[in-house]
């Protein structure tokens, strides 16, 4: 395989493993703010070496989970545990892919699907959040 | 040969720019944070730094400041290197000390 | 976000029946293995056993763990939980028998004597399968001393292969082997309630770890004249099963032959293989061109 590759998958994999951790600790220290940088470093380097291959719809995922981790850490959203597992699917998804990526160097053909799917998810918390602050006003 | 210093912690990117500059004729060092750099940076007459922005330990924008100050590092030229086509970010790089700003991954036409 | 704190340590040594399913789709999705939910008891009391051996307090936690450790060492410790071991020496012998009366003569012919036969024995389980045929061959076969055997064993479990090396058996295991063959290939260990393979048979053959839903795994497996794979696909659910077969055939050389386990058929699996009645079994070949 491609040893930049190989490198990939293996340095995105610790990434996930990290990130699974600081979830975990996230729920039991909602919004401590190391906890909330790490992930997002996480998050943002399988992002930025994503970059160097072909595989758009990895990419987008991750860089939504980003996008929503530094609204998070900037103080304008907050986690909730049921985010936390939408979050934790979306490595899943990650994952799984990291897992064809090593036997097939490519994505299935149902990941721009996928992606998307994973996208509307995040949409979908992140209106019902705006909604409640609108409320709580 | 022209001796460049790639510091960013993502051993993939890191990687892929040592490719690109052997590729250009660079002989390359490579350095996972801003600590290492400084250590890997000082007595060692680098021609070129390329510094990614989001690191742990020091990150780009704080090593350039830091080495600005430093006067063995102090006339090198710095390429910030970040994943965000963003203007503020560009900014902080200019204003940090850093003397080219581009988005990764690199391409070859751009350095 | 107090009820985030309260969830997180909440609902202890207890799984949910959404959290059975994601654990579900996600262990079929590893492994090819799917547990249906007349399984359900089973797979939660492993998946508490291996909670309380990590020291999980929820099951949140240890999934978390499980799905995204960058070594898998958990998961495969979870799988060596998941996976029955259940077998004993000349277990289903018809095909034994059928292999050293029909399928080797018909592959030497092929192949001509002076070419290793190879043999794939997955899932090797605690190796009574693969040492069967082992035994048999230099029991049953006499072309033996003329030609060149390679029997390669495989599983998904790490610790099975393990018993495999040190092949050391209980009275169970051995109960369907002639007296005769038990002394002389087995010494008794422990007080006489166990007994261990000799040596020459442990070294003959090779045990490997191989997870058949893994295609970067699978890959090196080729060139095979035989393959036992007999009450493992019963595990799998049909995409798994067709995907084994997809294995299977790629692993074999033109011509040769798969054994499967007596209730199960290639036929309802795939259509890649010709079946091939013998006198004392059925078997599935692949087909020369």
């Amino acid at each position: 395989m491609d040893p930049m590759l190989e490198s990939f998958i293996q340095e995105s994999r610790e990434n996930l493993e990290a990130a699974g951790h600081c979830f975990l600790e996230l729920e039991k220290k909602p919004g401590d703010v190391e906890l909330l940088n790490d992930l997002f470093r996480s998050m943002h380097t399988i992002k930025g070496s994503s970059g160097l291959f072909d595989i758009p719809a990895l990419t987008r995922v991750v860089h939504a989970a980003e996008d929503v981790l530094d609204i998070v850490r900037s103080g304008g959203m907050e986690l909730t545990p049921e985010h936390i597992d939408l979050f934790l699917d979306c490595m899943d998804q990650v994952g799984a892919w990291l897992d064809d990526l090593e036997t097939s160097a490519s994505l299935p053909k149902d990941a721009e699907a996928k992606g998307q799917a994973s996208l509307r998810s995040h949409e979908r918390f992140w209106d019902i959040q705006v909604h409640q602050n609108r409320f709580d006003l | 040969m022209k001796k460049i210093l790639i510091v960013d912690d993502a051993v993939t990117v890191r990687m892929y720019h040592r490719q690109l500059m052997e590729s250009m004729g660079f002989e390359v060092t490579e350095a996972e944070n801003g600590i290492e750099a400084l250590e890997k940076g000082i007595g060692e007459d680098f021609d070129l730094f390329l510094v990614d922005v989001n690191m742990p330990k020091k990150d780009g924008y704080r090593l350039v400041e830091e080495m600005r100050q430093v006067p063995e590092l102090q006339a090198i030229p710095v390429m910030m290197i970040s994943t965000e086509e963003d203007d503020l970010d560009k900014q902080k790089a200019y204003m940090a000390g850093a003397n080219f700003y581009i988005v990764k991954p690199a391409k070859p036409d751009e350095l | 976000m107090n009820h985030a704190a309260a969830n997180a340590v909440g609902n202890k040594s207890e799984i949910t029946d959404s959290e059975f399913v994601r654990f579900r789709d996600f262990f079929y999705r590893k492994t090819g293995i799917r547990f249906d939910d007349n399984k359900r008891y089973f797979v939660d009391k492993r998946l508490l056993d291996r909670m309380e051996k990590t020291n999980h307090e929820s099951f949140r936690s240890y999934f978390t763990e499980l799905r995204f450790q960058a070594s898998g060492e958990e998961l495969q410790q979870l799988i060596n939980a998941m996976t029955v071991n259940e077998t004993y020496f000349f277990r289903e012998e018809y095909q034994l028998e059928c292999m050293v009366e029909s399928v080797l003569d018909e592959i030497v012919r092929l192949k001509g004597k002076n070419k290793t036969i190879r043999i794939w024995s997955i899932p090797s389980s605690t190796g009574e399968e693969p040492y069967s045929i082992a035994l048999y061959l230099l029991e049953k076969w006499p072309m033996i001393d003329e030609v060149d055997v390679e029997i390669i064993s495989s599983d998904i479990d790490t610790k099975v292969l393990e018993r495999c090396r040190q092949g050391i058996y209980n009275e169970r295991s051995v109960h369907n082997l002639p007296k005769d063959l038990l002394n002389r290939y087995f010494k008794p260990t422990s007080g006489g309630k166990f007994y261990q393979i000799n040596q020459d048979l442990r070294e003959s053959i090779d045990f490997t770890k191989v997870n058949l839903a893994d295609p970067v795994q699978t890959r090196p497996y080729r060139d095979f004249d035989l393959i036992f794979c007999r009450n493992l696909l019963i595990y799998f659910d049909d995409a798994s099963r067709r995907q084994a077969a997809d294995v299977f055939f790629d692993a074999l050389n033109p011509g040769g032959y798969i054994f499967l386990g007596h209730s199960e058929s290639m036929s309802r699996i795939s259509s890649l293989y010709k079946v091939r009645k013998f006198p004392k079994a059925i078997s599935y070949q692949k087909p020369f061109v």
